[in-house]
């Protein structure tokens, strides 16, 4: 291994066993099928070289394999074949508030999540005040955290690992929420380290945050390393890949494309209709309507319904959900159906959007399930503005 | 390297002190009489058989006391059985830390076991309380107490690793746990005395280790004397076997605890 290196995967190959088998049952259910018929290939002959200081984005649909590279980068996850060589210490962005504990104040879950991460007692106290300072919580940090905001809660995870000191720094999907400031703060903290060597390793849906942070991509498909190079290359071969894999229409629905979240409910079916409740997918100057079913496999309070609508380049068009309009959902009892609807005045210029709708717990944090481009629709209006916008306005010549 | 090793360890132990801290408060703030509850609960029990062992049931305790002689074997047991049922469910309580971050898997049923620790001192001073409340000599064989928890924690933490470890793959583990503890109460004396036992069946009791370690706490604690070595050696001996096998069998599921869980 070179000096340079700082991760390098040898023909990796990770296999998993289908399904969970969590249960007596099911396990003994498994002993009367044949052998190695549950298993599957998550990584399939895997081989790459991350260079210090480089900042590396990791792309590709769900369940393409990428979380699995993460965990086998972290350790968590040991190979069933090949070799990974990593270097220095690694600070995983681990999922929101993973080691907090909500009974325990703020200052409590520092010290907590700060081990967690690999610090030590001491080296938490010489940065306590430059965390607290980094999350803007200011005298919040003697409340228990059940009572912080969601966005309190994620300042406050993001500042505690940015200050571990990583020399391979993982940041897996965790900066799709909080406010914007904020986001900024955290982009500004990456490029920081971008600027001290720290090697990042960057998963995102969102290909211009991708852009921003990383230099070179590797783009995953069905557990397979399929194109490596500058981010632009990749991210143009990956756009215009599903562009044609969605050709299909709203098909992909049918394979578990979960993204984010334990599964405990299941969105069902993905629509786009007008006015009158017919199904279509090409709109001019009318209303939108966009609907999904939800399936509650446990029982469910108070959950948030949401909808992502992006570009076909994969900027954001609009998001809505129940919590933002303040609508209380109430409580859902195991096996109940629901539809959840949205109208929209089409106020978007011509193109192709997709849809994703999720249903998040109460807290805004964790997810029952979120479908990543789940749908699409198409706008035609007569011009284009060219830009996202494209709505009724008026010129006056006086 | 030798200063890797060092913060290795710091780290670590800092990791330990910290999860153990999480269990501690967060057990007492989350209810309102907090730790009130680790006394109430062997009170109550103790109350309880108590009432029915020794007036409906007249189990003999020779010259002690027969609430003495109970609670002198119910609160150690009570130690192992909250720590068992703490450390089983760590694994699967923080499945989002073990799929996340490399740490060593063992610091989870560890610091589970640890943090019960506390309600063990709070019940051993009730304990001492009803010791001295009941007028019972205290003997120098007291000296001994240490060395017999030792022995305790060893097969605690065995059989910890045990239950943590498959119940990370089959939650059933968990749902069976409290009907296999209330077996084991009843299977080792702790409500009656060994004496009771047919002498042909008593031979059993040495596999059991939590008959051996509650029977060595009564003799130096109520009687004054050494346990008999008949008596220590085995449950010394299976401890260290449960210890040996539990912690190997732990390191080596714990490899799949991120592919399951």
């Amino acid at each position: 291994m070179s000096n340079n290196s700082a991760i390098k995967f040898n023909n990796v190959s990770k296999k998993f066993r289908k399904g969970q088998k969590l249960f007596l049952k099911e396990a003994l259910v498994d002993l009367f099928r044949p052998k190695g018929k549950g298993d599957f290939w998550a990584l399939k002959d895997v081989s790459f070289q991350i260079n210090k200081g480089e900042s590396v984005g990791i792309i590709g649909t769900n369940g393409s394999g990428k979380s699995t590279i993460l965990k086998l980068i972290a350790g968590v996850l040991k190979p069933t074949q090949g070799k990974i060589t990593v270097e220095g210490r690694i600070s995983p962005l681990i999922e929101l508030g993973a080691g907090f504990h909500p009974e325990l104040t703020g200052r409590e879950n520092i010290y907590l999540n700060g081990t967690i991460l690999g610090l030590s007692k001491k080296e938490i106290e010489e940065k306590f005040a430059e965390i607290v300072e980094f999350s803007g919580l200011g005298d919040f940090i003697d409340t228990p955290i059940k009572h912080y905001s969601s966005g309190m809660y994620m300042r406050l995870g993001f500042s505690i690992a940015v200050h571990t000191n990583p020399d391979i720094l993982i940041i897996d999907e965790i900066l799709a929420v909080g406010d914007m400031a904020f986001q900024n703060k955290c982009f500004g903290k990456i490029n920081q380290f971008k600027d001290q060597g720290v090697t990042i390793i960057f998963v995102s849906h969102s290909m211009e945050a991708v852009r921003n942070v990383c230099n070179k991509v590797l783009l995953i498909y069905d557990g397979r390393l399929i194109l490596t190079g500058t981010s632009d290359k990749v991210i143009t071969g990956y756009l215009e890949s599903i562009n044609t894999q969605t050709r299909e229409d709203n098909k992909g629905l049918d394979k578990d494309d979960l993204r984010r979240g334990d599964g405990k409910a299941k969105i069902i079916d993905v629509r786009t209709e007008d006015k009158k409740g017919s199904k279509r997918n090409l709109f001019a100057e009318e209303i939108i309507r966009i609907s999904f079913k939800v399936k509650f496999l446990e029982d469910a309070t108070d959950p948030i319904f949401g909808i992502v609508i992006k570009t076909s380049d994969d900027k954001v068009a609009m998001t809505s959900n129940t919590h933002l309009l303040g609508i209380k959902t109430g409580n859902f009892k195991k096996g109940t159906e629901k539809i959840v609807s949205w109208e929209f005045k089409n106020y978007w210029d011509n193109g192709r959007y997709s849809i994703s709708p999720a249903v998040a717990y109460k807290n805004g944090l964790n997810f029952y399930t979120w479908r990543e481009n789940s749908a699409f629709f198409s706008v035609k209006k007569p011009y284009s503005t060219g830009s996202l916008l494209n709505f009724p306005h008026f010129i006056n010549i006086k | 390297m030798e200063r890797k090793i060092e913060t290795m360890v710091s780290r670590y132990r800092d990791l330990f002190i910290q999860l153990t801290l999480r269990e501690i408060k967060a057990k007492y703030k989350q209810s309102l009489l907090g730790y009130a509850w680790v006394i109430i609960v062997p009170l109550v029990n103790l109350l309880v058989l108590s009432i029915v062992f020794s007036y409906f049931f007249k189990v003999s305790t020779d010259s002690i006391p027969y609430p003495i002689y109970l609670f002198v074997a119910l609160v150690p047991w009570t130690f192992t059985a909250n720590a068992i049922t703490s450390a089983t469910g760590s694994i699967s309580a923080n499945n989002s830390l073990i799929t996340k971050v490399f740490l060593p898997r063992e610091i989870f049923p560890l610091s589970a076991i640890a943090a019960k620790l506390v309600d063990l001192i709070l019940t051993a001073l009730i304990l001492i309380i009803f010791l001295i409340l009941f007028k019972v000599t205290f003997f120098p064989t007291l000296l001994f107490v240490p060395l017999i928890f030792l022995v305790q924690l060893m097969f605690t933490i065995g059989i910890s690793f045990f239950f943590s470890a498959t119940n990370a793959f089959f939650r059933d583990i968990e749902n069976v746990l409290g009907v296999f503890l209330t077996l084991w109460l009843y299977l080792t004396p702790i409500i009656y005395s060994p004496q009771m036992i047919p002498p042909n069946l008593r031979f059993f009791l040495n596999f059991n280790p939590m008959a051996g370690i509650v029977n060595s706490y009564r003799d130096v604690i109520l009687y004054g004397v050494l346990p008999s070595f008949e008596v220590f050696i085995p449950t010394v001996f299976i401890s260290l076997l449960f210890l040996v096998a539990g912690y190997w069998y732990f390191k080596k599921r714990s490899w799949y605890f991120a592919d399951v869980i």
